[in-house]
């Protein structure tokens, strides 16, 4: 089955390939007196496009809202979204005729390819990301997941304290605190790989009752490792699919500020 | 010498009060005798208890007020009409009518006063049925339970298994240590609602339950139990018998009131003006048969109308003017025309046929005319009161005529599901058009409109499906013959191998078929709704015939057994039908040895069968390799629908990478519908069940429905769209308007473009789909 950049034969695709084929070829053919520029005619209409472009694109936010909205579905919307966004970096170059400075035009470029970059990394994110949930969770949610973990500590608090100093001891070497938040479960440094040798060395000197305990103490631990693994994975792959949003949406509004700017200057200093 | 009145009334329930407000209106001289408390019967309800004004569309008249509302409401409004009206009230417990001369006499140990006419309005409620052990005269033993919070850390004894223990029992049940006394292992009397609260409660140990047990006796302190394990002691501080209500038949009998037998149910028989058999002596309400407050204020407000010699007309008969307006002649003639052309209400009483007109359309259809459509989801019950109409058959040209006297719909009655034909008038004719819960009241009610409609359901299951060619005279004595079984739910109709000889026609539930996999394994192979035959391959041949699949109810089933005998005796008289089977038969058999068990399929159907999507039409899926667990899904629902989703997306269950959220599968046999005081839910005709405004927020549909969809939630304004404000709104307001009422999807029929929940989902992972859609998508996606 398709995803959503393929919407219906991945039409929105097609109609912004071909828009962006079709400027490029103008631009190719056009010679204005002057120079290619965004002062000249085709300069004019790219920059109106692209300006009405990136209002439709941040139209998308208040669409997405609109739950009584009967046009369209939301998903066809992100399909035109993401593959408008994407024209629109080819689209704002041919407007200034690649002409690039230091200057508040070129800022308002910048924060836009930060968009669309942030857009993109997102859109991938979407599809690629979407499947690995279901797989770290198996079939349970986060909070199921998050409380049989915690089920499984109690039972190891009880194994341990139940158990002699040789059993606590074990504790203190193979057990780990896990409080997951989203950078370390990101970096996915937040479960420990066991120490083995060290578990085999103290269950060796154990009583052969302690041992038993012991053994259990470990069961129960590899139990959480492995339900910790899994919410690692998960809050990564979440926060994947989350934090771009924390720059795609600021950057958005700020890129608004700057194309107000850049087209206020352009008029007022034409 | 003791006080004569015109009109002694006895009994301050809804028919009392009514009559003795009526008598004061007319200035007779009357008495109103109450042993305890006006309304006494809603006084001993549980406190705020919601009391319902049934049936909706009956007038009320006269001066007692009364609508829907709490315990306290009513009585409130009763006393201030007690006041209000004059009403002369005396209290006393009658123990004797007798009637000497002209006069009644109304005594208690003496004299209460004399009466020329007498109004019998003491209700059943009076008359708790006994315990009738040792010891049941101690004042821990109580009838009655009306306020359960007066009881804290007691131990507390319920007996009984009806809706009134259920209450009484669950009401205690916060703060008392409660046990309930139940002669059988669960609640088969009690609202199914009421029977799922009370098994949820014992689950959870809130209550104790001494199953097939029975008091034996009281002792101070402790109640002894008989139980199956033997004699058990039981603390005991109060004891509450729920043991439902008897008919206070000796003591009529001693007011010289004659019964038309002696069977336990049977009530004494009252002319049009309610006068018994002695003359002067009236006798109103449930001691007649009528249960309902309403109908017992008419009847109140009626008699005093009839001992003054006005002429009233029944207090429902505007409504069945109106409905018969379409016809023409007098209303009563009309009434008459339509009872004798209907054999199968012959056994209905008169009230209980007015109820039926009222509650149901007139329809007069022109020549070819539709009725109804196959996959219809109307589940009206229509019989036909002039003309004839034809039921579409496959296999008959001219499918099958039904005349005047006949009725048609029952399918739909049964089972709840679609319509299986389509019917057209064939000449001009005339229908009554009756809701499928008005006529499943009158087949519980009245024994003789059951059993006909079994065997009418059975008798056109047969022909429409099985054996259109065979004459309906060779089925009939078929149909006689069947039995009717009960399967719990995972119980085995037959299995695979044994030897054939019964024929199953699935009533109410569903079947699941399975075969063996060469491993040993059953695999699931599909499933079968009611109004299916199954079994009937291995009863082609006269020879013993193994079974080749399994058979078992998904669901508690009701089915009709027919024996291999007269299966082939239908057969032998028709050698269409014979030919038509065999054929089948082989296909089946061959289809069978060359299809491989597949335990894939196997394994999807049992998910559909347990998350109750083989029996939905239109359910919410999630693509769990889409979902990026935006909850866009969610907020759509919400922002729709009050503030409130309705749907959850975290939860539910999945199967491979489909998962199919807690929201509401719009079911073929929406379970919901089963007990819904006020009707409000309703199908639509797409297919839709909803809920509408006239909900009273009574939770059972929460509880019946399996799947936990419906919630209880407060009605906020609905949000009108879009606005920046809204993006820094939070949805959910936590101020409430009105009380809580039921809430679940209603595929946002009111919108258009469908459900906000699938408009809404960025990434086209939330999608509604049917059966074979979800079955199509694994398959694409394996």
């Amino acid at each position: 089955m398709e995803n959503f950049l393929g919407y219906k034969n991945r039409r929105w695709m097609w109609i912004n390939l071909a828009l962006v084929v079709l400027l490029a070829i103008l631009y190719l053919f056009d010679h204005p007196i002057g120079g290619r520029s965004g002062n000249s005619w085709l300069g004019w209409i790219y920059g109106f496009l692209a300006a009405a472009g990136i209002l439709y694109l941040m139209y998308f936010g208040v669409r997405k809202r609109s739950y009584y909205s009967t046009s369209g579905t939301v998903q066809g919307w992100l399909a035109a979204h993401v593959w408008l966004g994407v024209a629109l970096a080819i689209i704002v170059p041919l407007h200034c005729a690649f002409s690039f400075g230091i200057n508040v035009h070129t800022l308002a470029y910048v924060l836009m390819l930060v968009v669309i970059l942030s857009g993109v990394y997102g859109a991938v994110c979407y599809v690629g990301l979407a499947p690995a949930l279901r797989v770290h969770r198996g079939g349970g949610t986060f909070k199921e997941i998050l409380n049989t973990l915690r089920q499984v500590e109690r039972e190891v608090l009880a194994t341990a304290s139940a158990g002699g100093e040789g059993v606590k001891q074990l504790l203190a070497v193979a057990d780990f605190p896990f409080e997951p938040d989203v950078w370390s479960c990101r970096r996915g440094k937040l479960v420990p790989e066991p120490n083995r040798a060290r578990e085999a060395e103290i269950l060796a000197k154990l009583s052969e009752q302690e041992q038993k305990a012991g053994l259990q103490l470990l069961a129960h631990l590899a139990k959480k490792r492995q339900l910790a693994i899994q919410l690692q994975a998960d809050v990564a792959a979440v926060s994947r699919l989350q934090l771009w949003l924390y720059v795609h949406l600021p950057v958005s509004f700020a890129l608004l500020a700057a194309l107000a700017t850049h087209i206020l200057v352009v008029f007022l200093y034409r | 010498m003791a006080d004569h009145f015109e009109v002694a009334i006895i009994g301050a329930g809804p028919a009392g009060l009514a009559a003795a407000a009526n008598a004061a209106q007319h200035k007779l001289s009357h008495v109103l005798i109450e042993r305890r408390e006006i309304g006494n019967t809603i006084y001993d309800y549980q406190l705020r208890k919601f009391v319902m004004a049934e049936p909706g569309k009956l007038p009320l008249r006269g001066q007692i007020p009364f609508q829907a509302g709490t315990r306290e409401q009513i009585l409130d409004a009763w006393n201030k009409a007690v006041a209000a009206c004059a009403i002369n009230v005396r209290r006393a417990e009658v123990a004797a009518i007798k009637k000497i001369g002209e006069h009644f006499e109304i005594s208690s140990k003496e004299v209460i006063c004399t009466a020329k006419h007498v109004i019998l309005a003491i209700g059943v409620q009076g008359s708790p049925r006994k315990l009738g052990v040792p010891g049941e005269a101690a004042p821990v033993v109580a009838y009655t339970l009306s306020d359960p919070d007066q009881f804290q850390g007691k131990d507390i004894i319920v007996v009984g298994a009806g809706d009134a223990a259920i209450e009484n029992a669950l009401g205690l049940s916060d703060g008392n240590n409660v046990s309930i006394v139940n002669r059988g292992d669960d609640f088969p009397r009690a609202k199914d609602a009421n029977s799922a609260k009370i098994m949820d409660a014992i689950r959870a140990q809130k209550v104790r339950m001494y199953a097939n047990s029975e008091v034996a006796r009281l002792e101070p302190g402790i109640v002894v139990l008989n139980t199956p394990q033997g004699e058990e002691s039981v603390a005991c501080d109060h004891l509450i018998a729920r043991l439902g209500c008897i008919l206070p038949r000796k003591f009529l009998e001693s007011c010289g009131i004659q019964f038309p037998s002696a069977d336990a149910a049977a009530v004494p028989i009252v002319t049009a003006r309610y006068e018994s058999n002695v003359p002067g002596l009236y006798i109103l309400g449930a001691l007649i048969g009528y249960p309902l407050i309403k109908q017992a204020i008419n009847q109140g407000y009626e008699v005093i109308e009839h001992i003054l010699g006005h002429a009233v007309e029944p207090a429902d008969q505007v409504l069945v003017d109106e409905k018969l307006a379409v016809l023409p002649g007098s209303s009563a003639q009309k009434l008459q025309t339509i009872r004798s052309a209907l054999p199968l209400w012959s056994d209905l009483s008169e009230a209980q046929f007015r109820e039926l007109i009222i509650e149901s359309t007139v329809r007069v259809l022109k020549d070819g005319e539709i009725v109804f459509q196959r996959n219809d989801y109307t589940d009206t019950f229509f019989s036909i009161v002039e003309g004839e109409v034809q039921i579409e058959v496959p296999h008959l040209a001219d499918g099958i005529k039904l005349q005047t006297g006949s009725y048609f719909g029952e399918m739909g009655l049964m089972s709840g599901r679609r319509r299986t034909a389509t019917v057209r008038a064939c000449g001009r004719c005339t229908l009554i058009e009756s809701p499928r819960k008005q006529v499943l009241k009158l087949v519980n009610s009245v024994a003789s409109v059951k059993r006909e409609i079994d065997k009418a359901f059975l008798l056109r299951a047969l022909e429409t499906s099985v054996f259109p060619e065979v004459s309906r005279s060779v089925l009939q004595a078929v149909v006689s013959r069947a039995q009717y079984r009960h399967f719990k739910k995972g119980e085995a109709l037959f299995k695979q191998g044994e030897i054939g000889d019964v024929l199953y026609f699935i009533r109410k539930g569903s079947v699941k078929v399975s075969r063996r996999h060469p491993t040993g394994q059953e695999v699931t192979q599909t499933y079968l709704p009611a109004g299916s035959i199954v079994g009937e391959m291995a009863l082609l041949s006269e020879e013993p015939q193994p079974r080749s699949a399994s058979v078992a109810a998904v669901v508690p089933c009701e089915v009709v057994a027919i024996q291999k005998s007269d299966f082939l005796e239908i057969l032998k008289s028709n050698q269409a039908a014979r030919h038509r089977l065999t054929a089948l038969a082989r296909s089946r058999e061959l289809e069978n040895a060359s299809m491989p068990v597949d335990p894939q399929l196997g394994s999807v159907l049992d998910f559909m069968m347990a998350q109750g999507v083989t029996d939905a039409d239109n359910f919410l899926l999630i693509d769990s390799d889409r979902c990026v667990g935006c909850d866009n899904c969610e907020s759509a629902c919400a922002a729709t629908h009050g503030g409130y989703s309705r749907l959850d997306r975290k939860g539910g269950k999945s199967f491979a990478s489909i998962q199919i959220p807690v929201s509401c599968r719009h079911c073929e046999n929406p379970l919901c519908m089963l007990d819904c005081p006020p009707d409000a839910l309703t199908r639509m005709p797409n297919g839709e069940v909803v809920i509408r405004d006239c909900c009273i927020g009574c939770g059972n549909c929460v509880r019946n429905c399996p799947y936990g969809v419906i919630r209880m939630v407060y009605q906020d304004e609905t949000s009108s769209g879009f606005s920046l404000f809204s993006l820094f709104r939070k949805i959910k307001s936590d101020e409430h308007h009105g009380p809580a009422k039921a809430g679940k999807c209603d595929l946002c029929s009111s919108l258009s473009g469908g459900p906000a929940c699938v408009r809404a989902c960025p990434t086209g992972a939330a999608m509604r789909v049917n059966p074979s859609r979800m079955l199509a998508i694994l398959a694409e996606k394996r």
